[in-house]
């Protein structure tokens, strides 16, 4: 006798709490929820932080499906690591801004490089542009101080840092782009993370182990 | 932030801001492990948490919403991680409803369950089962359309590894990473009890994550022979094997090997 399996329309999804301002308190206990098995936190983080890491895995893959997959590895990674957020190191945005890069740059390695040098047109724009809440470009004190140590950098330092972080080019595609040996493009993005870490801790005194 | 502890072997800081940035290939993470071994404490994440703050900072606003169906899925995902039972997907008799049949199948449609992923596969609404002929074709002519229609389509069968209770197992697995789609034949192994346990179904793909693809859950009746849809929760790009457990009702997200062996399995060989 062949069974045959049935299927059922989609169970309705949480509802979109997008509209409702979450708090700094409820925003930075998110992810101790999560922790602490919340279900209801899960859908919430999905509102407060799916634009960011959608956009985030948009941006390094061309196929869209690709892009969807990632996503959902990244919130996978964000859940399972959500025990490891710790407000001393980074903000919950940071957090999740890291867990969702990683998840792409490991994606992006397995499946081949899904952004090409020729994609990226940026090289004669400003590496930076400034705050302009009229377009939605609202930056928070974190942001505001990267900022200010690319802007410092200047070029080409500032450049290199944009291609990497932002447009995800490789090393040698920056290098070849940019008309620079290997070894000076990774100088700079080396000395220009750790400027950026090193100015979201002003205020405290940072060591060498 | 809290100051910042920095390895102090300028190897171990550019492993760390290359790691952040574009990677390490293998060789590479050996290395960068084998010397954070010897290293003193220092922060692995600080190059990760620098590059996280610049893509924000270049963000030029909130994001784009992600797409609707994408949303749905994170949903199902976040329910099956946080330990909630999708109802059992049971396997309805393959009979075509009489044309005067005017009771609808409420016992299968009251035992269907949150199966928005192999809804969303196959399309196929309630409807379908109410007092009317099938619009679409059968789980297994379905299957036979693509062994017969699509290219480079596998056909892998059964071998068990739990040979005590499935060694009887026959059927195989037909799969075409092209179109994403495939199905499971099974016959010859136990039933379950799906308020006990379910079997569940894994996609192990090399490409991919170190974690085989949640191809989902269903049950095995006391007889016959099951042809079930597969529809993997992610992108299986190139599959190498699928492979099945038994697990609480509803599923889980990650197999932990302390909760049962992988009990029979399809290879590519």
């Amino acid at each position: 006798m062949i069974l045959q399996s049935a299927t059922l329309e989609p169970r309705p999804v949480a509802q979109n709490l997008g509209a409702i301002r979450i708090t700094t308190t409820e925003t930075s206990s998110l992810l101790q929820r999560i922790a602490d098995g919340d279900r209801a936190a899960m859908s919430l983080c999905m509102d407060e932080y799916g634009a960011l890491v959608w956009s985030i895995c948009r941006r390094a893959f061309a196929n869209a499906a690709d892009a969807e997959d990632a996503a959902q590895e990244a919130f996978m990674s964000l859940w399972r690591n959500a025990d490891r957020f710790d407000s001393n190191v980074a903000s919950e945005k940071t957090f999740v801004a890291m867990i969702a890069r990683r998840r792409v740059i490991d994606l992006q390695r397995k499946s081949g490089r899904a952004v090409t040098a020729d994609d990226i047109t940026t090289v004669s724009e400003p590496a930076v542009v400034a705050d302009d809440p009229a377009v939605g470009i609202e930056r928070d004190e974190e942001m505001r101080r990267a900022v200010a140590v690319l802007e410092a950098m200047g070029d080409p330092g500032a450049m290199i840092i944009r291609l990497s972080v932002y447009d995800r080019l490789t090393h040698e595609q920056i290098a070849a782009k940019l008309d620079l040996p290997l070894g000076t493009v990774k100088t700079h993005i080396r000395r220009g993370l750790m400027a950026v870490r090193e100015t979201l801790s002003v205020g405290h005194e940072s060591e060498v182990a | 932030m809290q100051p910042v502890r920095w390895p102090n072997d300028e190897n171990v800081q550019q492993l760390l801001a290359d790691r952040a940035t574009e990677g390490l290939d293998a060789d590479a993470q050996a290395q960068l492990e084998a010397l954070i071994a010897t290293s003193d404490d220092f922060d692995v994440d600080a190059y990760d948490v620098a590059a996280a703050v610049v893509e924000l900072a270049l963000m030029p606003g909130a994001g784009e919403t992600m797409p609707e169906a994408l949303r749905r899925s994170l949903e199902a995902d976040a329910d099956r991680f946080a330990g909630e039972p999708s109802q059992p997907m049971s396997i309805a008799p393959d009979a075509p409803p009489a044309p005067t049949q005017t009771q609808p199948r409420v016992d299968v449609i009251g035992r269907l369950g949150r199966l928005g992923w192999l809804a969303a596969a196959a399309g196929i609404a309630i409807a379908v089962f109410v007092s009317l002929p099938p619009a679409e074709p059968t789980v297994d002519e379905r299957r036979a359309q693509l062994l017969a229609t699509a290219d480079g389509v596998m056909q892998l069968p059964w071998k068990a590894l739990e040979t005590e209770r499935f060694g009887g197992i026959k059927g195989d697995v037909v799969w075409s990473t092209d179109r994403q789609e495939g199905y499971m034949r099974i016959a010859g192994i136990p039933a379950n009890n799906p308020t006990e346990q379910q079997y569940q179904l894994w996609i192990v793909d090399p490409t991919r994550d170190t974690e085989p693809i949640d191809g989902g859950v269903f049950d095995v009746p006391a007889s016959g022979e099951v042809v079930i849809p597969i529809d993997p929760k992610l992108r299986a790009g190139a599959p190498v094997a699928f492979a099945l457990t038994l697990e609480k009702p509803g599923g889980v997200v990650e197999h932990d090997p302390a909760d049962g062996p992988l009990l029979v399995i399809a290879s590519v060989e």
